[in-house]
């Protein structure tokens, strides 16, 4: 599973609405991902909602940046600014689950050494009936996929470290 | 605009082997996207196909947006190197008449063009799917009996 760091910002920030100067927060948080795609994007999605939960609003986000980082290969450094009405409440990321996640492909031998077994299915030790909920859940949009998150999967993880908390 | 890429910048001391230096000619792209979800699963994979680059070619990709509205503008600064590696993806070397590597053929009319929605992937790989997969390996047959309703419900809604 990925480590993910996550840096966020808040600042004051003001933009013009027919004619009006609204006020407004922007939280502008930081990490490092792959090249741009979907994936990135729904992380994008994933890093802010946890932040911000329910002040979240994917049409609130106004800047967007991928820029790759010298001398790695496919690292990029991602930035996204997001508005928020309010002086935001941000709350940790989610990732790791509460129970153990057996795995399939580590094992250990006689004298205590973990031994790692590659297999060309990454999904091979889940049963058919998982497998069929793992595909029905990712064939559904990241807006879903959120809600899901959001409303069922993510109280059955917790913040893992301080490297996942985002540090206002 | 050249973009050079420097490794070992400041690092090299006497005798040691040089890293590589990338030079690529800059291209600024500029376009209104209509909604970031299709672009990233749609129109930038057919960009980045279509150009015949290596994605580590974008050298940079930003979107801007205004509040409630979402992001709609899209800045895109492609390195197009002139036969450094690793730049040019497949068997296109660089060709010396770089400055029309993008409009020959028509290439950029080209991205005027209506791509297909390529649909959802199986394995995302993204950071829901590897959470669902760890609830999935972590979790008791009750709890994803209900994730499963949720499942049920979301498919519905996005049915209708």
């Amino acid at each position: 599973m990925k480590r993910v760091k996550v840096s966020a910002t808040t600042l004051k920030a003001g933009y013009q609405n027919r004619g009006k100067f609204v006020y407004c927060t922007l939280l502008r948080m930081q990490w490092c991902g792959g090249p741009p795609g979907a994936r990135e994007w729904a992380d994008t999605n994933f890093y802010l909602s946890e932040a911000l939960r329910k002040q979240y609003d994917a049409q609130s986000i106004v800047f967007l940046d991928f820029r790759p980082i010298p001398e790695c290969d496919d690292e990029y450094v991602v930035t996204a600014e997001v508005t928020v009405s309010q002086e935001p409440k941000l709350h940790p990321i989610r990732v790791a689950p509460r129970k153990p996640v057996r795995s399939g492909s580590i094992k250990e031998d006689a004298d205590g050494n973990l031994i790692l077994e590659l297999r060309p299915d990454p999904l091979w030790d889940l049963t058919e009936a998982d497998r069929q909920l793992f595909f029905r859940f990712n064939r559904l949009s990241v807006e879903s996929r959120l809600r899901i998150w959001q409303n069922s999967l993510a109280r059955y993880f917790d913040a893992a470290d301080r490297h996942s908390r985002v540090s206002p | 605009m050249r973009i050079v890429t420097i490794e070992r910048f400041g690092r090299l001391d006497p005798g040691e082997q040089s890293g590589y230096v990338y030079a690529g000619d800059a291209w600024l792209l500029r376009f209104l996207i209509q909604d970031p979800t299709r672009f990233f699963a749609a129109e930038l994979p057919r960009m980045v196909h279509l150009l015949d680059i290596d994605p580590r070619q974008i050298m940079r990709l930003t979107h801007y947006g205004s509040p409630g509205s979402g992001l709609r503008q899209a800045e895109v600064i492609l390195s197009l190197s002139p036969g450094q590696e690793p730049p040019i993806k497949s068997t296109a070397r660089f060709d010396p008449d770089a400055a029309t590597v993008l409009d020959r053929d028509g290439l950029v009319y080209r991205l005027q063009e209506r791509v297909e929605d390529p649909g959802p992937a199986d394995c995302p790989g993204d950071q829901l799917s590897d959470r669902f997969e760890a609830f999935l390996r972590a979790e008791s047959t009750a709890a994803k009996r209900r994730i499963a309703e949720a499942i049920r419900r979301e498919e519905e809604n996005e049915a209708r």
